[in-house]
């Protein structure tokens, strides 16, 4: 017994070492941010579903499905989506006769657009607005900034109000449903 | 006994055969960062250099379509050398350094010797080390007293840090301890564009510090870089890390803006910047602009109950910094007699 336990003594200092060498190296990484490519999120009926798709020829997309509040991780997918969905999506989005709708629909949701607010036990309100937002490096539009007199072009997200009181253009509408198609194939790529 | 001695024997070799395959195997396969990304366009030209000149990356990934609001295509405007004043002074070199930079890594490989050199057509800095200092040049000179302000006094004197952008470069050296520099691309995949720019590491026992990566230096430009430094220091000694909930950002999104995180800073410094006198002498129209632009699409990214308010809410931003800054920004405490204007969500 008393061999063994000059023999343990050893290895508990290596054990204790070990130890406190895992809790020095117990670090908490942050990746900070992705750069390019396009990001669609959608927001709707208590229901967020996100989009990122990548520019050009690439054509990984990555996608997630998740109720609001979106309180929880759930984890994304990742998929290649078929060359002409991914074409199609990239070309709604970059179709400079398209712009001027695209402008409307910002404005119109911007304008009338609502938040639906729930509450929660010990908890602010939880607001969500029902819209299909596009970001990344988007054609630039006109955005109204308080305090200044007229608007100014910059590249700011696209938006696409999704309830009744909120005008949508046929060409708004057909990008929502591309990103719908898009995100369902990436989804649920099965089905 | 002895068969038992043999079947051990026979486990052991066999055990002892199929690790020598793997290592084997192992010798010859392509290494794992190879797969993932075979595009680090800077450690192949530091490796590549001649007579101990590197051939610096010169174009940013997000081009061609990069048609960036900071003029990068046109005039090179936020890594111009002349407009980095920087780039004439060594006092105000030295004072960058003090950022954590003097104590950081791999800048040696990064070019700490060269960090002058520009592209002589573009008048583009070209270095990293070049590009960060033009990072920390947004944090510096759109606060008027530039390497005049004492970063030392303690963060909650806003007698004397009586604005927010005169606040944020001391709170950004009061919680960097090193600053390190990275050649590599920490992409998802081959060839694609999401990358990770920055990471900050953290933990008991150890000084935090924060890794830049290629996409930094070479695919954003001055302003998101200097953003993206306020977002990381926030992540430092203040420990304060993301949310797992699901936001358009991928790893990186807070509950809400309230959360006080690293993305509510990045934001809050980036309307202050955008929130300052057009007739500021280093912030230009496109410099501002390109703020507001960046605000405006991170603001829909960030967080996973989006704030309900815009860029125009901050117009005061730059006139009440008690009020935006550390734990008595918007915090739901209702201990905390501090009023929290709109932004409560």
């Amino acid at each position: 017994m008393t061999r063994n336990r000059y023999a343990q003594t050893p290895m508990r200092a290596a054990a204790i070492l070990c130890a406190l060498i895992q809790i020095d190296c117990t670090t908490s990484e942050q990746p900070y941010s992705i750069t390019g490519g396009y990001t669609f999120a959608r927001d709707f009926e208590g229901e967020r579903r996100v989009l990122r798709i990548e520019p050009s020829s690439e054509r990984l997309a990555t996608c997630i499905e998740t109720s609001l509040p979106a309180g929880t991780s759930s984890s994304w997918k990742r998929a290649l989506l078929a060359p002409a969905m991914h074409q199609a999506l990239i070309d709604l989005l970059f179709d400079e006769t398209r712009l001027p709708s695209y402008q409307a629909d910002l404005d119109a949701v911007e304008e009338s657009g609502t938040f639906i607010c729930s509450p929660r036990p010990s908890q602010p309100d939880f607001c969500y607005m029902p819209e299909l937002v596009v970001t990344g490096d988007v054609p630039k539009v006109w955005v109204k900034v308080a305090s200044k007199p007229t608007p100014r072009l910059v590249r700011s997200p696209l938006r696409f109000g999704l309830q009744k009181h909120v005008s949508l253009s046929n060409q708004g509408r057909e990008l929502v449903e591309a990103f719908l198609d898009a995100h369902h194939a990436c989804w649920d790529p099965e089905d | 006994m002895r068969s038992q001695v043999k079947l051990g024997l026979n486990r052991a070799t066999g055990l002892l055969a199929v690790a020598a395959v793997g290592a084997f195997l192992y010798t010859f396969m392509p290494s794992c960062s190879m797969l993932a990304d075979a595009d680090d366009t800077l450690c192949f030209a530091i490796a590549d250099a001649k007579d101990g000149v590197v051939d610096w990356p010169d174009e940013e990934y997000l081009e061609p379509g990069y048609k960036n609001d900071c003029g990068i295509t046109d005039y090179h405007e936020c890594d111009h050398c002349d407009l980095n004043p920087w780039f004439l002074s060594q006092d105000d070199r030295d004072y960058i350094e003090g950022f954590g930079l003097a104590q950081g890594h791999g800048w040696a490989d990064l070019g700490r010797a060269d960090v002058m050199t520009f592209n002589e057509v573009t008048k583009e800095i070209d270095t990293p080390l070049g590009r960060t200092y033009n990072a920390y040049a947004n944090l510096v000179y759109a606060n008027p007293e530039g390497i005049e302000l004492d970063r030392s006094q303690a963060l909650d004197n806003f007698e004397y840090y009586d604005t927010f952008l005169k606040w944020a470069p001391a709170f950004v050296s009061q919680k960097t301890y090193r600053i390190n520099g990275n050649c590599n691309r920490d992409c998802e995949t081959v060839f694609s564009t999401n990358c990770v720019i920055a990471r900050t590491v953290h933990g008991p026992f150890r000084n935090d510090y924060i890794d830049l990566y290629q996409t930094f230096f070479y695919d954003l430009d001055a302003v998101w870089r200097a953003s993206t430094i306020v977002h990381e220091v926030r992540h430092a000694r203040d420990r304060n890390s993301h949310n797992a909930c699901v936001c358009g950002n991928g790893s990186a999104c807070d509950f809400r803006w309230s959360s006080n995180g690293a993305n509510t800073y990045e934001l809050m410094w980036l309307a202050a910047y955008y929130w300052t006198p057009e007739d500021h002498p280093f912030i230009t129209p496109a410099r501002r602009e390109r703020a507001a632009s960046l605000f405006n699409t991170r603001r829909d990214l960030m967080f996973c109950e989006k704030p309900r308010w815009r860029i125009g809410d901050f117009i005061h931003i730059n006139e009440i910094p008690e009020y935006y800054v550390e734990q008595v920004a918007c915090s739901e405490d209702p201990s905390n007699t501090h009023y929290c204007l709109v932004l409560a969500n």
